[in-house]
């Protein structure tokens, strides 16, 4: 074990007694502030995953994916405004027009996605390096662009359609859940687990891997290059539509320059957890959301984006490989 | 005369009036909000007034807008160089704006050394202008300071934050009966500096300040570990000080997310169509201060603003800096006139419109009559509270409505004069 | 110099021919960019009668084209991926405004400082190379895109920190009343703006030198025409230092490091170091820019600094093409030509083109159309996302690359379309 292991391992046993002495203060408020993480840290670790797989396969920190994320909240919302919903109470209409408009957001998302990589990075695959980061700032701009035309700077009303309110609330030895924060977590939790069955168990999922592994390798073994890039792309934005859909659901705001600082904070999950490696990116996520919701709590909310990133720079000088470190970001 | 009124207004309402030249007035306002278009309209419409009346002493008014917004948000920056753009075309005479206080406080200084008259139409931060007295924390930047010995350019048609700050703490201690309360601030000029004068004044009253957060736009979309610690901390209400771009009525809505029904107040940053959108679902009884009477409650106003209405009929047109706007693009186009004649009937210097400008005595306006100390403040110390309410005649109430909810406004409860106290 | 020169003469020899032809383009965009220098104020000043708004729009200009050039010894020269480029920026705008305004006095230090500027452009650019040095070190032993992602934390935090010192930063309230450049002595000519007013002996200067009695001061004040002057110069000064680091050992070393670092790392070139010396001194450049930016402008807020500037700064040198300093200048002015001129100016000159075609009914509002004006208010993002887009389509290795990573490209290009296995040289 070298130095620099052992200052790392000091490190985090501090964070984590200081965690705890909090947490043996005051249990119940502990126990709440991880509720609040856990929410906010399944979203981020939604649109972690679209970042870790694009940057394992292409080596592209795409810019443009936390757009994505927030356009996918943009299109849910305006398909949301053709069903007779009803946002005092629940009801069948509101369950239909969620299940209806999750997998229609989904691969609409993927669909733009998919348009996107064939028109701003499949042409520059062996131009310069920066070139394909420079398209992907770019698309990043033209998304924001498109829903700043659509609804101008303000924030916009996302139909507050999940259960809520009395009958959706409960306290639990003084820990106040709701209905949403649970649906946010099962949802990632679900999504999360069909993307590892399918990357794992899949003909796809495997030339994806292979892709991401050895790029010339996989095209010698007969691999439809092109194609397992454009899936992983489209396979990115499932994720990201989905997770738009989920803010919205659980915040109800939505602002067009959202996806920047969420996408800034989800790539930084993702190489918290060791970029390019799946269930890394999932709980580089989680941890992220609860590394901001206890830094608000317990230190000061101005502090949290200097913790965030100060863990960030730490990381990669301590561990270089991430926290779960399987894949190593080479050129 | 008539004749020549007629003509203006056939020829569709401009340019004629005059035939000395043009005289060009611009406004610094973050246009891409609703608060600050509503606000430019005001201007808008003072100059196109007087054009219709023919212009002033033979020069026509030429009006252009400015906008400071940088990514839907205003910004210093951008203030900083639309004043350079103003300041090095020598037609512009004056400029109403800006409506942000961090904004003003990088702009005087420029616009000082060269004696180019601002009117502000919405900036609160006192210490713009002057010394804030104790118990209120000193000023962290000076007035004296940003006009680095240069004579006062800058005035403001509103009161001050450490008049609005203290005002709702009143409102909330006295009326609302709440005695402990969380503060949060958006970390804004403005922000920092209203929260801080309601805490000071609450804590005179009696009153517990449970905690002080602050967050920022840019990293923060989930108050609620901020709201439980506020909740935790024994807190009965929460104070915002900050403004709507800066999504500062998100923890409105997000209270409710925590089932956390307590009262709710804030500034005028607050008093906004956007400030009702952020709180989808819990826009009801949001409080909030404006640093000025309110129009719809002078008598002498109403034909004004219905005027305003006529000619501006989109439903958020009309905000609550609107007439403010009005009143300061007229007090400016007096002082302009009176510089006119200071020059002998021809283009007066910047140096004559600051030095008519600081002169202004009895200016009468909309909102009331004007006159200014040599800082640049109003004497007019008026602050009003209002209300989200639900309303059946959106006209009837102070016309700041939601935008998807047209039927909660804002609705006026009452005012403080701190110049009668 | 252990090196043999036998070794040196002949690598000279081969590249002789290239050099040759890219001096001739790049003479040409010199030349050019020297005429407009001159001509610029001169004829703005003549056909606005008077007007410096687009001189001190120039001046501003000039801080990017200096970031710019910067920025391209570490990402063209070294081959070094930067997205914090910004807090360079920052800790020179700070280093000059703490130590050349009031801040101080109401900090916890209680002691003003009003060091000259001359001084603290210098100082800038070493307090900026040394956080460059600082950071790099740990992360430059690492390969790949660590650099990337600890600059892009790094230039998250900088700002924030000094939102959160307020004491020390002025925080949100920014720094004002910063200290302008002053001379002994001032030397009036024609480029002595219409509204110099300010170039004389006046409270300005605030130096503790200039208010004894033997040496008059005389400050830029607010005149943009001094500012205009400086800022060529400065720029003039750093291309010739930057020609010159690029033609050196250093500069071919950085370029063999970029091609493939094992190769040079087995010819003898300490990788590390030569990288940790691309990183500082591509923040110096940041950091002397940052001086400058602060004395012009006069304000140093946190908000100058954010993530956008970064990245502005490296579409700037992407787009221009990486490596070449000419082509660089010129995206640099590109680039801040279409975000503070063309598109602020779009929406009324669409309106104006509407209104001489006969199109007035596009232009007003009507119902949940915002008029025309809006409508291309609101689409600045977009067109500028496309104009990006376009280009990097268009020309992938940037408007004006430099002519040996051109020829290195071409070469990439045909390998790649003979062999499907061999990767070619993916910079």
């Amino acid at each position: 074990m070298s130095l620099i292991d052992f200052l790392f391992y000091i490190i985090c046993a501090a964070a984590v007694i200081l965690l705890a002495a909090q947490a043996v203060i005051n249990p119940t408020a502990f126990v709440q502030i991880t509720v609040f993480g856990l929410a906010d840290g399944a979203m981020y670790a939604l649109v972690a995953l679209g970042y870790t797989m694009v940057y394992g396969i292409i080596e592209l920190i795409n810019f443009a994916h936390g757009d994505v994320f927030t356009l996918g909240g943009y299109i849910s919302a305006a398909i949301l405004g053709f069903f007779a919903i009803n946002e005092e109470s629940f009801s069948v209409i509101n369950l239909v027009a969620i299940l209806l408009v999750f997998p229609v957001v989904m691969l609409i998302m993927g669909g733009i996605n998919i348009t996107i990589e064939r028109i701003a990075y499949r042409p520059l695959r062996n131009a310069p390096r920066l070139a394909p980061l420079i398209t992907a700032i770019g698309m990043s701009f033209v998304l924001e662009g498109i829903m700043f035309l659509w609804h101008g700077p303000a924030s916009v009303h996302f139909p507050d359609i999940l259960p809520h309110g009395l009958g959706y609330q409960t306290t639990i030895a003084g820990v106040f859940v709701t209905f949403k924060d649970g649906f946010v977590m099962a949802t990632a939790i679900v999504l999360v687990t069909l993307l590892a069955i399918f990357i794992n168990r899949t003909k796809l999922g495997k030339a994806m891997r292979a892709t991401a592994q050895d790029r010339d390798a996989a095209q010698l073994m007969g691999i439809d290059i092109n194609r397992t890039i454009a899936a992983t792309f489209f396979i990115g934005a499932l994720l990201a539509g989905a997770g738009g859909m989920i803010w919205g659901l659980y915040f109800n705001n939505l602002f067009y320059n959202l996806g920047f600082r969420t996408g800034l904070v989800a790539f930084t999950s993702a190489v918290f957890g060791g970029i390019g490696n799946i269930p890394g990116a999932a709980i580089g996520g989680v941890l992220i959301g609860l590394i901001a919701a206890y830094s608000d709590s317990y230190i000061n909310s101005k502090w949290t984006e200097v913790v965030i990133f100060g863990i960030l720079i730490g990381v990669l000088v301590f561990r270089p490989t991430g926290l779960l470190g399987m894949r190593v970001p080479e050129k | 005369m008539a004749l020549m009124v007629a003509f203006a207004c056939g020829g569709g309402g401009g340019g004629t009036g005059g035939n000395k030249g043009t005289i060009k007035i611009g406004s610094d306002l973050p246009v891409c909000t609703t608060g600050g278009q509503s606000t430019a309209n005001g201007v808008k419409f003072a100059v196109d007034q007087k054009n219709a009346a023919g212009g002033l002493n033979g020069y026509t008014f030429s009006y252009q807008s400015f906008d400071d917004c940088r990514q839907g948000a205003y910004s210093a920056d951008a203030g900083v160089e639309n004043v350079q753009t103003m300041l090095g075309d020598p037609k512009f005479l004056g400029m109403i704006g800006p409506y942000n206080s961090a904004v003003a406080k990088a702009e005087i200084p420029i616009s000082s050394p060269q004696h180019f008259v601002m009117i502000s139409p919405s900036n609160t931060n006192p210490c713009l202008t002057k010394e804030v007295a104790p118990p209120q924390a000193p000023c962290t930047y000076h007035a004296a300071d940003l006009r680095s010995g240069n004579a006062n350019n800058y005035w403001r048609v509103v009161t001050t934050d450490d008049y609005q700050g203290p005002a709702m703490a009143d409102y909330m201690y006295k009326t609302l009966n709440v005695h402990n309360v969380g503060v949060l601030d958006d970390s804004t000029v403005f922000g920092v500096g209203i929260s801080g004068a309601f805490e000071t004044e609450f804590k005179t009253l009696g009153g517990t300040i449970a905690k002080h957060s602050e967050y920022q736009k840019a990293t923060t979309s989930d108050w609620k570990s901020i709201l439980l610690a506020f909740k935790n901390a024994g807190a009965l209400g929460v104070y915002v000080g900050g403004t709507d771009d800066q999504n500062i009525c998100i923890p409105r809505k997000q209270m409710k997310d925590l089932g956390w029904d307590v009262p709710f107040g804030g500034g005028d940053g607050i008093e906004t169509t956007d400030c009702i959108d952020q709180a989808s679902g819990n826009e009801l009884n949001i409080n909030a201060t404006s640093a000025g009477a309110d129009a719809t409650q002078i008598p002498g106003a109403k034909s004004t603003i219905d005027a305003f209405r006529k000619a501006f009929p989109g439903a958020n047109d009309f905000g609550g800096y609107t007439m403010q706007a009005y009143d300061a693009a007229n007090a400016l186009m007096a002082a302009i006139g009176r510089a006119i004649n200071d020059a002998g009937g021809n283009t007066p210097t910047r140096e004559q419109v600051r030095s008519e400008m600081a002169k202004t005595k009895g200016f009468v306006g909309v909102i009331g009559t004007y006159d200014f100390d040599q800082n640049g403040d109003t004497n007019l110390k008026i602050v009003s509270i209002y209300v989200v309410q639900s309303v059946t005649d959106p006209a009837n109430s102070t016309g700041v409505c939601g935008k998807a909810q047209t039927k909660l406004c804002f609705v006026w409860k009452t005012q403080f004069d701190f110049a009668k106290k | 110099m252990s090196e043999p020169t036998a070794v040196k003469r002949r690598s000279l020899m081969t590249r002789l021919h290239l050099r040759e032809r890219m001096r001739d383009r790049d003479q040409a965009i010199y030349g050019i960019l020297i005429l407009g220098a001159l001509v610029f104020p001169l004829a703005t000043l003549f056909i606005t009668g008077g007007s410096t708004a687009y001189i001190a729009q120039a001046a501003h200009a000039g801080t990017w084209v200096l970031l710019a050039i910067g920025l391209n010894v570490v990402v063209g020269f070294a081959g070094l991926l930067d997205l914090g480029y910004a807090a360079f920026f920052a800790i020179g705008a700070y280093t000059y405004a703490l130590f050349a305004s009031s801040q101080l006095g109401s900090s916890p230090l209680h002691h003003s400082f009003h060091f000259p500027f001359w001084l603290m452009l210098i100082l800038g650019m070493i307090v900026a190379a040394t956080f460059g040095a600082l950071l790099g070190f740990p992360t430059l032993r690492l390969r790949g895109d660590y650099l990337a992602i600890v600059t892009l934390g790094f230039g998250e935090i900088v700002p924030v920190i000094s939102y959160n010192l307020p004491d020390w930063t002025g925080g949100i309230n920014a720094i004002g009343g910063i200290d302008k450049p002053w001379f002994p002595a001032w030397i009036t000519g024609p480029w002595a703006g219409a509204n110099s007013i300010s170039i004389q002996q006046d409270s300005v200067c605030r130096n503790p030198f200039a208010q004894t009695q033997f040496i008059p001061c005389f400050s830029f004040g607010f005149d943009q025409v001094a500012y205009y002057v400086l800022i060529v110069i400065l720029i003039f000064g750093a291309v010739i230092l930057v020609t010159n680091l690029y033609r050196s050992r250093l500069g071919r070393a950085w370029m063999a490091i970029r091609e493939d670092e094992v190769a040079a790392a087995a010819m003898g070139i300490n990788t590390v170091t030569t990288k940790l010396l691309a990183f500082a001194i591509g923040a110096s450049f940041s950091g002397f820019a940052g001086a400058y930016y602060g004395a012009s402008f006069g304000l140093v807020s946190p908000d100058d600094f954010l993530f956008v500037v970064s990245i502005t700064v490296l579409v700037m040198v992407v787009l221009g093409g990486m490596g070449n300093i000419s082509g660089v200048i010129v995206g640099a002015l590109v680039i801040y030509f279409i975000l503070n001129t063309l598109l602020p100016s779009l929406a009324s000159n669409a309106v104006s083109l509407a209104n001489t075609l006969g199109l007035g009914s596009i232009v007003a509002s009507n119902g949940t159309y915002p008029g025309l004006y809006n409508e291309v208010q609101y689409s600045q993002f977009l067109i500028f996302g496309l104009i990006l887009v376009l280009i990097m389509l268009l020309r992938p290795q940037g408007l004006f690359p430099s002519r040996i990573r051109e020829q290195e490209l071409k070469h990439a290009a045909v390998q790649e379309e003979g062999s499907a296995v061999e990767e070619g040289v993916r910079v």
